[in-house]
């Protein structure tokens, strides 16, 4: 990792940071947003993906399986 | 919230949550507002090309790649004159939208695309590939809610990955972090509010816009 700083604002001192995103933050994030989508309904099936008596759309049920 | 404030709060203890190699910010965000109904709501969250009026500065350009039945793809370029004020991000979204019935509405919208350059607007400007960076913002996802009760609800609740901070720099980041998040959930809805507004007053506003694309 490279790290180096640089001269920030008089109201935000600024930090520059490079570095490359690894797969397991990936996979940490795809999870963590899995989890929301599914909390968000909480009348999900895993079966058919219900809301309701309304099935949902399928983009939301991509949003809570993972990502295309 | 009915007297025009603006309530804005992380989400869950920790915030933002440890993951390998990167900090998870989950943060909410809600206004109401009078007079407004979801039609107008969603008329004014995906005038994709009005985002770069209604949201900046952070937002400094904006487009509608694609527009379909209840899912589009648009572009952004941010610039963060808070923390680098060199750095911008380029990104392409997916939003879904999903009309629950005459009273609620909501949109869920994630990056596919998110690529950083360096020294914006300077003669050595460069953009980098995608997932090398500072990592200032790795990953987006929001949730737009709308709920119709005497005038309009607006919810944002925003997910965003970032890289680590080192623990002997969070005494110093954390404050800029949370002060970042909150400044912008309140623009956000802000703009929100008054191209709304503006939008239930005279949706030819937003007949303008559209005719930009």
């Amino acid at each position: 990792m490279q790290i180096s700083f640089t001269a920030g604002s008089r109201s935000a001192p600024s930090v520059a940071f490079s570095e490359e995103l690894k797969i397991e933050t990936v996979q940490a994030w795809n999870q963590f947003t899995r989890d929301v989508c599914r909390r968000m309904q909480p009348h999900l099936s895993t079966a058919g993906y219900f809301y309701g008596s309304t099935k949902l759309p399928r983009e939301h049920a991509r949003c809570v399986t993972g990502k295309s | 919230m009915r007297d025009g404030q603006i309530v804005v709060s992380p989400i869950g203890p920790g915030n933002p949550t440890r993951v390998p190699g990167g900090l998870i910010h989950h943060w909410i965000g809600a206004n109401f507002l009078p007079g407004a109904t979801i039609d107008d709501i969603i008329a004014v969250v995906r005038d994709y090309v009005r985002h770069q009026v209604m949201y900046r500065p952070t937002v400094i350009a904006s487009n509608a790649i694609d527009r379909g039945n209840g899912e589009d793809r648009l572009s952004l370029l941010c610039l963060n004159r808070a923390l680098w004020s060199r750095v911008a991000l380029t990104g392409d979204y997916q939003a879904s939208h999903f009309r629950v019935d005459a009273k609620r509405w909501y949109s869920i919208s994630e990056t596919t695309r998110l690529q950083q350059i360096d020294n914006y607007g300077q003669p050595d400007e460069r953009i980098l590939p995608q997932d090398v960076g500072t990592g200032y913002i790795w990953r987006l996802q929001s949730i737009v809610r709308a709920q119709r009760d005497g005038g309009a609800y607006v919810e944002i609740e925003a997910i965003a990955l970032s890289r680590d901070i080192p623990s002997t720099l969070r005494w110093m980041v954390d404050p800029i972090i949370r002060r970042v998040s909150r400044n912008a959930f309140t623009a956000f809805l802000r703009g929100t509010e008054a191209a709304t507004l503006s939008e239930a007053e005279d949706p030819k506003n937003a007949a303008a816009s559209l005719s930009l694309r």
